[in-house]
């Protein structure tokens, strides 16, 4: 590059601004769509999988035969090494104002800390318990409401103290604290499932002791249960691709447009460099350099607006932020050069072409 | 040998003549003004000795060279470094000052050289104008402007397609003061083109063209 | 077909690569600049060079050969390093002497005036060079060959499996070279950089010691380092001296940045990269000269074409740089910080005396490492240390100076390394008293076994300032 190049190129920005600003921002708008649908995409899967550590459990224990595990099992299992914590589900139904009704049964403390979302109270006594927010306008029933839940011998009356959302099974279902459950279900001191939360790495040698140690029990991995959500995050992530390739080709074509108007204005200056004597790739170096320029600004810009279109998205839809891993600012950056430089190479080629004695003569 | 030799230099623009089949020369040293009605060729035949458009057949040797067999990027080359060109309209970029336009020029010939581009400035008594840009100057400045940054990268042949064609006569007549003294002092070929009968006094040759081809070439008898 | 040595594939293939890549940048440069009548004297160079690495397969295969090559290796890098600044600094010198500038498309001089010496003399130069840049490195590389075949006992083929390496080079460049002719790389060099070239291919490319050290970097760091440890380390002795009870082991932390691997590896990191930076320098910041010619214009185009060629001829000297920054943290990582830390074998004092074997089924003292020991008296543990200096004879000392807490010392390359401070100290100075050097002890070998005064141990332990800093034994 020769001396001078920087100060022409400094001044060809500084004074024309405005259009730098526009050409930049047409890149900022697509990058920050870009990188907001990719950041969303790696923020859900990394949230999906956050929400499954926060359910705690990665192995299951179901009995082999029949409804039921003894109590004993959760026991048994709590005692393996490389175990952090073991909590007994029971799983039943219940009839409630002539339709049936799912309850699940489970150690309502242990819930506390696991990201639930709760409107209204966590149960403190017997006879309390929590509804699954779908119930509430299936039923038509508010925090307060008495039920009573047929079951065992005798059945029970409870109240509902809130309601919880998790987005699965549990939004439709009952879930009560674990005595309860049993007089419900009438299945006393059994589980129907042990969740097993082992340290992660070992989870296939746990689950082999577990086999081994309780023969009437089967253990899966959770990893065979979140397969359907895999699934439906993987049919999630190819929607987003195709979204994004549509985008960035609607992108590519705005840009374009943007940058041919900045191109076409400066014909003029074009065919005066021609007669000044440049040739075609000096006059290339400083569409090529504004280019370059334009797309890493809306690169970064785009970035950092994406990253905002991401969180105010997630919590809407989430109700809490995600996480957006870093290496989208790179790809944000390059995401923004191929934009602008693309952008720019065929109205910087077309005006190249551009005969400088028709253009000059200007009539 | 002549400095400029044209042989049989014709034009099309489509199935339109622009130039039907020119031959001329002219000498080292020599001011040529060429005269015409619009559309009679006169600044395409400039544009052609000047680099800025290639004949569709003819042979045009400027100092020997025989520029219309050169490529593309050696033309750029001769355009730098043997022409200076002075449009009707200035064609100065608007977003550099006075003193950047000239620099310009010499980025694309080597390298820019402020105290020089001050230097091509004061030589067309712009000293006091180095900072503005374009748009803060009157026609005439502009016009001067463009001379300096035809002459700073010290061509052998200065182009001029109607240089005062949007100035009033008080400036013309200044433009061509600027030229006649350039002219005598540092020996510059000179070829302009005008409509102006005024101006073509000015100079040693009038070439008189009609529909693309000469009608009649004489001295100017001062 | 008995197996390749992998090894030995290596350093055919290094050693073929630097010739490649020496000769098409030395062969560019003469076809750019119109020099063609050097190729001839590189040839015979190059043919010397290898009559050279033949003849010194009849050298004696010991230790001392493979130091001297070693040595000399690291000498023609230095010689090559200092050529290229002194080259520079003639050029700078220089100034324009005809220019004939004319019309577009034609060549412009020389930046560089080639000093008038006959073209026979600057041939001579050229094959003198060319030897003294192959040779050495060649001669490194057979005796590694020879001691391969040696060690793996698969006779030949060390040199066989070489010999592809140097095939397998052979032909990626002739293929390179036939198909895109990349002679215009020539333009990126002129007399200076072109040494500077040579040297970097040296730091890059020539191993002074062992199979594992592919390149110089290591001596090189290694020697430098010695260089500023040594230097502050007798300044501070110079101004120390008699001794310095009275400093507080903070001082002497502070004090320790200094004589540290970070810092030693600092400034000769800074040593080395001085000829690239003048290079920069000089590229790009020197005043250019004013050339008299026709117009101004003219003389603003020869200026344009220096700087142009300037700064085209600072690009590999920039890709130097990075490379040398890369490769020096990279390095440091893996090999500087890398210590021996021997766990210490108890030992008894016996009447006074301990005594420990020379040599025992588990053990050498004599093999050159790090041997550490630990002795129980009075209810107080001592350490101790013994290591083989490079004369052949033992040092004893104990496993602490007399400045810091007594934390010990681990072996890295060819110093002991005080775990406290880091400072490196040579192990050829053990048995020097005073400083960071490990107190030294008074032994005798007698009988097969190192006998030491338990008195002397426990004498010499109570100079330590133990007791302010923390007092961890291990």
């Amino acid at each position: 590059m020769r001396s001078g190049f920087y100060l022409f190129f400094k001044k060809s920005v500084s004074r024309r601004k405005g259009r730098i600003v526009i050409a930049a921002l047409s890149v900022t708008l697509s990058v920050a769509m870009v990188s907001g649908i990719i950041g969303m995409t790696a923020g859900v899967g990394a949230k999906l999988g956050e929400e499954l550590r926060a359910y705690g459990a990665n192995i299951i224990v179901s009995p082999r035969e029949g409804n039921y595990l003894a109590q004993d099992v959760a026991e048994k299992v709590s005692r393996i090494d490389s175990v952090r914590g073991v909590s007994g589900q029971i799983f039943g139904t219940s009839v409630f104002r002539g339709q049936p009704i799912e309850i699940i049964g489970l150690d309502i403390a242990k819930l506390k800390d696991r990201g639930w979302r709760l409107q209204g109270k966590w149960p403190q006594n017997n006879g309390e318990i929590l509804a699954g927010t779908d119930l509430r306008s299936q039923f038509k029933i508010d925090i307060g409401a008495k039920m009573h839940l047929p079951g065992g011998d005798i059945g029970g009356d409870f109240v509902i103290t809130g309601f919880i959302e998790r987005g699965g099974t549990e939004d439709s279902a009952l879930i009560l604290d674990m005595p309860d459950a049993w007089t419900v279900t009438g299945a006393d001191r059994q589980f129907s499932a042990v969740l097993v939360r082992a340290e992660a790495g070992r989870l296939d040698e746990v689950v082999q002791q577990i086999r081994r140690m309780i023969p009437q029990a089967e253990a899966k991995t959770f990893r065979q249960i979140a397969v359907a959500e895999e699934s439906l995050l993987r049919k999630i992530q190819l929607l987003m691709v195709i979204v994004t390739v549509v985008i960035l080709c609607a992108a590519v074509i705005s840009v374009a447009a943007t940058m041919g108007a900045n191109v076409l204005e400066r014909r003029e200056e074009i065919g005066l460099m021609k007669a000044l004597g440049a040739t075609k790739a000096q006059i290339n170096i400083f569409y090529r350099a504004e280019a370059i320029l334009t797309g890493l600004t809306g690169g970064v810009a785009g970035f950092i607006s994406g990253y905002f279109f991401t969180q105010a998205v997630s919590k809407g839809a989430f109700g809490s932020y995600v996480p957006v891993p870093f290496y989208i600012f790179f790809i944000s950056l390059l995401f923004g050069l191929v934009i602008s430089v693309t952008a720019s190479y065929l109205p910087v080629r077309n005006a190249l072409k551009y005969n400088p004695a028709v253009i000059l003569r200007g009539e | 040998m002549s400095f400029i030799i044209l042989k049989n230099i014709v034009k099309e623009y489509g199935p339109a003549h622009a130039l039907r089949g020119v031959s001329m020369e002219i000498q080292k040293g020599q001011w040529v003004n060429i005269m015409g009605p619009s559309g009679s060729g006169k600044s395409t035949l400039l544009n052609i000795i000047g680099g800025l458009d290639t004949p569709t057949s003819g042979e045009v040797f400027v100092e020997g060279i025989k520029i219309n067999a050169l490529s593309e990027d050696d033309l750029a080359c001769f355009r730098r470094e043997k022409t200076g060109f002075v449009f009707q309209q200035s064609h100065l970029v608007p977003y550099l000052d006075a003193v950047e336009n000239v620099m310009l020029a010499q980025y694309f010939h080597s390298m820019a050289d402020e105290e020089e581009a001050v230097g091509a400035l004061t030589r067309v008594g712009l000293e006091h104008r180095l900072k503005h840009r374009p748009s803060q100057l009157s026609g005439g400045e502009q016009q001067r402007i463009c001379i300096a940054r035809a002459l700073t990268n010290d061509p052998v042949l200065l182009l001029a397609d109607e240089p005062t064609g949007n100035l009033d006569r008080e400036n013309t007549k200044m433009i061509l003061e600027l030229l006649k003294k350039l002219h005598s002092e540092e020996h510059f070929t000179i070829i302009l083109v005008t409509h102006d009968p005024f101006v073509s006094q000015w100079g040693e040759r009038v070439l008189m063209m009609e529909d693309g081809s000469i009608k009649s070439d004489a001295p100017i008898n001062p | 077909m008995p197996p390749l040595i992998h090894e030995a594939l290596l350093i055919g293939f290094k050693e073929a690569a630097k010739a490649g890549l020496v000769w098409l940048v030395f062969y560019s440069y003469l076809v750019v600049n119109d020099r063609k009548n050097f190729v001839k004297p590189f040839y015979m160079g190059l043919l010397v060079s290898f009559l050279i690495v033949f003849m010194s397969q009849f050298l004696p295969s010991d230790i001392v050969t493979k130091e001297n090559a070693g040595n000399i290796i690291s000498m023609s890098f230095a010689l090559f390093l200092i050529m290229s600044g002194a080259a520079l600094f003639h050029v700078s010198g220089t100034n324009m002497l005809s220019i004939s500038a004319s019309g577009y498309g034609s060549t412009l001089p020389e930046e560089t005036q080639v000093p008038s010496l006959k073209p026979a003399a600057w041939g001579i130069i050229v094959l003198l060079f060319t030897v003294i840049f192959f040779a050495p490195d060649g001669m490194g590389s057979l005796l590694q060959l020879r001691e391969l075949s040696y060690i793996k006992g698969r006779g030949s083929m060390s040199y066989i499996s070489a010999l592809i390496g140097v095939a397998v080079v052979a032909a990626v460049l002739f293929t390179v070279v036939g198909l895109y002719k990349p002679y215009k790389i020539g333009g990126f060099f002129d007399v200076p950089q072109l040494l500077l070239f040579l040297a970097m291919v040296k730091l890059f490319g020539s191993g002074a010691k062992e199979f594992a050290e592919l390149s110089l970097l290591p001596s090189v760091q290694r020697g430098f380092m010695k260089f500023a440890h040594d230097f502050v380390h007798q300044v501070f002795l110079f101004l120390m001296v008699p001794d310095h009870p009275l400093l507080k082991a903070t001082f002497w932390n502070f004090i320790g940045i200094f004589f540290g691997p970070d810092f030693a590896s600092l400034v000769s990191l800074i040593i080395l990269l001085l000829f690239p930076f003048m290079f920069l320098y000089h590229s790009l910041r020197e005043t250019l000269p004013e050339p008299e010619t026709r117009s101004v214009a003219e003389g603003r185009k020869i200026k344009a074409f220096i700087l142009s060629g300037r700064r085209k001829r600072a690009l590999p000297v920039a890709c130097f740089i990075v490379l040398i920054l890369i490769a020096w943290f990279s390095r440091s990582e893996e090999t500087i910080m890398q210590m021996y830390l021997p766990k210490p074998i108890p030992v008894v004092a016996d009447r006074g005396v301990v005594m420990i074997p020379v040599r025992d089924p588990t053990m050498n003292v004599m093999d050159g490492s790090l041997h550490k020991f630990s002795v129980s008296y009075e209810g107080r543990q001592y350490r101790l240390i013994l290591i083989k200096k490079w004369d052949n004879t033992l040092a004893a000392a104990l496993d602490a100076c007399e400045m810091c807490p007594p934390e010990g010392y681990g072996l890295r390359d060819d110093h002991v390394v005080c775990i406290y401070c880091g400072t490196p100290i040579p192990v050829n100075t053990l048995g020097l008293p005073g400083g960071c050097n490990p107190i030294p002890l008074a032994f005798t070998i007698e009988g097969g076994f190192v006998k030491i005064e338990i008195h002397d141990i426990v004498k010499k332990w109570g100079f330590i300032k133990p007791l302010q800093g923390k007092e961890s034994m291990h």
